[in-house]
């Protein structure tokens, strides 16, 4: 996997992308839709962790969301961050970050198979 | 024979002409049709503008009412916009159409028609730019002080977003204000990056409804009235939110003076440690927990391993005896009294395992946006490689140079505000998605088939304002789930070391209840005894100091109608309390009083930014040290300085 930007990945058929979002004073209110399909996090992972793999082919792209929310309860500087890796290797990238002070609360992935 | 042919011949060319004749008035006349049926909607919108901008003129209204009005306000503008431009480009399109046939008068009719709906349009987006709630459109402000080496955008370089995407959507032009806000934010241009398919989504929707002709006008128009805006609302609620961070933000000035009071400073900056002054005390406040999350980070993770430890909390008083630097009275002499508390229920924050199930309930209905946004991408982009190239090579384009390097001066100009940074940019976007998606998709340069232009305005589209209805009820559900979470009681032990030089030095043990009733009302209830460490004799002490019982009802009676800060949410509160002490060293004695009964009204009104009013007026049957009954009345100021920088924060933010 290479990142092209924070939310662009470059990736490849048959790798298997996590996806981590990382909850700092709020609760792990957070959803990845990839293509219309909801994605259900890893059971009792912390952090939030996604993952699917990539089933497009070269020339083609997955279309990701992410989504959170902060309750009302939730303090001013609680932020959401999110991390990308996949299993064909190049690192742990850190990705978008949302923040209880932002405007709108999701965020693309790209995800494309060059 | 040849005359009958020639019939024959002559009735069908008659039938051909006829039916040519009808697909030609039919398709002449379609733009006049969907003018003449946008006519009373346009109409209505304008007697619903005038009317709202009456509101938006008055001084008498209040700061909800303004805000919300505004939002309605930009909403209607943007859809008259919208129509206005539509019949614009239907005028214009019927006269290319029909070209020489129209006689010179009719061309002057249709053009002075085009010129007054311009005019229109034109004086509708001053209007827009003046308005308070217009974010992306403010005119442009030349920059000053730009270096010369960088490429310096000005009014005539950068045209407002009115020049470069007039009728731009709704819902386009909130995301673009969004993404214009993170670039501004993080520093970072290719933020943009992070919202482009929702960008490429609307722009591309929007396209394919001016040219829809086939569809009707409820079908055209509903890219107009989808409404994204979620817009931070809950910052705005200064009364929780402010309350809140002022403890987990008490930040201190740079301690000079080394020691205790150094590390004091250092635990309070990094959230280990709450600091509250109140009048001549200082407070001192923290848990195990927040010791282990100012080390590894206040996240997830940390909390689902170490949240138990919050349920202890400790804290110290300290007379202030130095004003000036209140962190160095946290010295042993100065030591009031320290507590201990341990809450006995389960977590019930926004963080336990309840709300998480809660979530758990409500995250499918929360992603259905994301779901038919994503499902569309998908279905579009995932089975013709060529138009996923033109895709890329349009998001792509927003990481060039031609993009970037002017942002980038944006961004680095200290001249302008955090809001006039915000509005260039948004203006950079728009002129671009103008041209590389909306005029594209319309040319056939970012060609989108028949059918995907059918899919997207007659499934996609109600598709994803019927998914964005059942968000926003999710959303509705969960903050209502959670809030019934919180009104479970809450039972807390605590320990309370009370030093009294003068006296002697005693230990307390309560038990204490809170429940909520309603958001604005609560009942609190706590009982406990106390024990001497060194009972004095001489001053008839023995190791039983006291028992003693609390019970009060507190209530919120809205927001303070003094406050003129929009942001400012703090509310009145009130509370009726009552209270029981037996105190058993005055048993016995004629002077003083064993059972001491108080009872208190207390009221809290906000007057100003920060500033407090209490009054409470308290009755007693005597005192630990008189006898007397007596009625004391109290009021005073008070002024609490977090909540001041709070509210200035949040000001700049809007």
């Amino acid at each position: 996997m290479q990142q092209i930007t924070r939310s662009i990945y470059v990736v490849r058929t048959g790798e298997i992308v996590t996806v981590e979002i990382d909850a700092t004073k709020v609760g792990n209110f957070a959803t990845l839709a990839i293509d219309g399909k909801m994605i259900d996090p890893l059971p009792g992972v912390s952090p939030l962790t996604f993952q699917f793999p990539v089933t497009v082919t070269p020339g083609f792209d997955h279309f990701g969301m992410v989504s959170v929310h902060f309750p009302t309860a939730a303090p001013n500087d609680a932020f959401f961050q999110i991390f990308v890796s996949g299993s064909a290797g190049g690192g742990r990238f850190t990705g978008s970050d949302i923040k209880k002070t932002d405007l709108r609360f999701s965020r693309d992935l790209e995800f494309r198979n060059v | 024979m040849f005359s009958q042919l020639s019939f024959f011949r002559r009735a069908r060319i008659f039938r051909m002409a006829l039916v040519l004749f009808l697909i030609t008035t039919v398709t002449l006349l379609t733009p006049i049709n969907i003018v003449f049926a946008q006519q009373d909607s346009i109409k209505q919108l304008k007697d619903e503008i005038a009317k709202m901008t009456e509101i938006e003129n008055r001084t008498d209204v209040t700061p909800e009412v303004r805000q919300t009005n505004a939002q309605f306000l930009r909403e209607r503008r943007n859809r008259l916009k919208a129509m206005l431009q539509g019949r614009i480009d239907a005028l214009r399109e019927y006269r290319a159409t029909i070209g020489s046939a129209l006689s010179a008068d009719e061309i002057k009719v249709i053009e002075k028609s085009v010129q007054d709906l311009d005019s229109e349009l034109r004086q509708l987006n001053g209007a827009f730019n003046t308005s308070p709630a217009g974010v992306t459109v403010a005119a442009t402000t030349p920059i000053a002080g730009t270096p010369t080496t960088q490429p310096q955008i000005t009014a005539a370089a950068t045209p407002v977003q009115s020049d470069c995407y007039p009728n731009a959507t709704p819902p386009l032009v909130s995301t673009v204000t969004a993404t214009a806000d993170q670039i501004v934010d993080r520093a970072d241009p290719d933020e943009v990056t992070s919202d482009f398919s929702t960008i490429l989504f609307f722009a591309t929707a929007h396209a394919i409804s001016v040219d829809a002709v086939d569809a009707n006008e409820q079908q055209r128009d509903l890219i107009n009235r989808i409404e994204v805006a979620r817009v931070r609302q809950e910052t705005q609620r200064t009364d929780k939110q402010i309350g809140a961070s002022a403890r987990a933000e008490g930040s201190t000035t740079a301690a000079e003076k080394p020691g205790f009071a150094e590390l004091l400073g250092f635990a309070i900056e990094h959230g280990a440690i709450e600091k509250e002054v109140n009048g001549t005390t200082l407070t001192l406040s923290s848990s195990p927990y927040a010791f282990v999350a100012a080390a590894s980070g206040d996240n997830a993770t940390t909390y689902k391993n170490y949240g138990y430890l919050s349920r202890v909390g400790v804290s110290a008083n300290f007379n202030i005896s130095d004003q000036d630097n209140v962190l160095t009275n946290a010295r042993r002499n100065q030591l009031s009294e320290w507590s201990l508390r341990a809450r006995l229920t389960p977590d019930r924050s926004q963080r336990s395992r309840d709300a998480e199930q809660i979530w758990a309930q409500v995250r499918d209905d929360f992603a259905a946006p994301d779901l038919v946004l994503t499902g569309d991408l998908a279905t579009q982009f995932q089975s013709d490689a060529a138009l996923n190239a033109k895709r890329r090579e349009i998001e792509d384009r927003f990481r060039t140079p031609a993009f970037r390097v002017p942002v980038k001066a944006v961004l680095d100009n200290a001249a302008l505000t955090r809001e006039q940074k915000r509005a260039e940019i948004a203006k950079a976007i728009l002129c671009q998605v103008k041209t590389d998606i909306f005029d594209a998709v319309r040319t056939g340069a970012f060609r989108i088939d028949t059918a995907s232009r059918d899919r997207i305005i007659r499934a996609t589209l109600p598709k994803f304002q019927r998914a964005l209805e059942l968000k926003e009820a999710a959303i509705n559900k969960f903050e209502a789930d959670l809030k019934a979470l919180s009104y479970k009681p809450v039972f807390t032990f605590a320990y309370i070391n009370k030093r009294d030089p003068s006296l002697s030095d005693y230990s307390t043990f309560k038990f204490l209840f809170q429940k909520k009733s309603t958001e604005n009302f609560s009942i609190v209830a706590n009982a406990g005894f106390s024990v001497y460490h060194k009972p004095n004799s001489a001053l008839h002490q023995s190791d039983m100091r006291d028992f003693a019982a609390a019970l009060s009802f507190e209530g919120i009676a809205g927001r303070s109608p003094f406050l003129t800060n929009k942001d400012d949410e703090s509310r009145i509160t009130y509370s009726f309390s009552g209270r029981y002490q037996r105190l058993f060293e005055n048993r016995n004695r004629p002077d003083v009083k064993a059972d001491i009964g108080v009872a208190q009204f207390k009221l809290e009104i906000p007057v100003i930014m920060g500033f407090t009013l209490p009054f409470s007026v308290t009755y007693a049957n005597a005192t630990e040290l008189i006898k007397e009954d007596h009625v004391r009345a109290n009021f005073g100021f008070t002024l609490d300085t977090d909540k001041v920088f709070q509210i200035l924060k949040l000001s700049k933010i809007h």
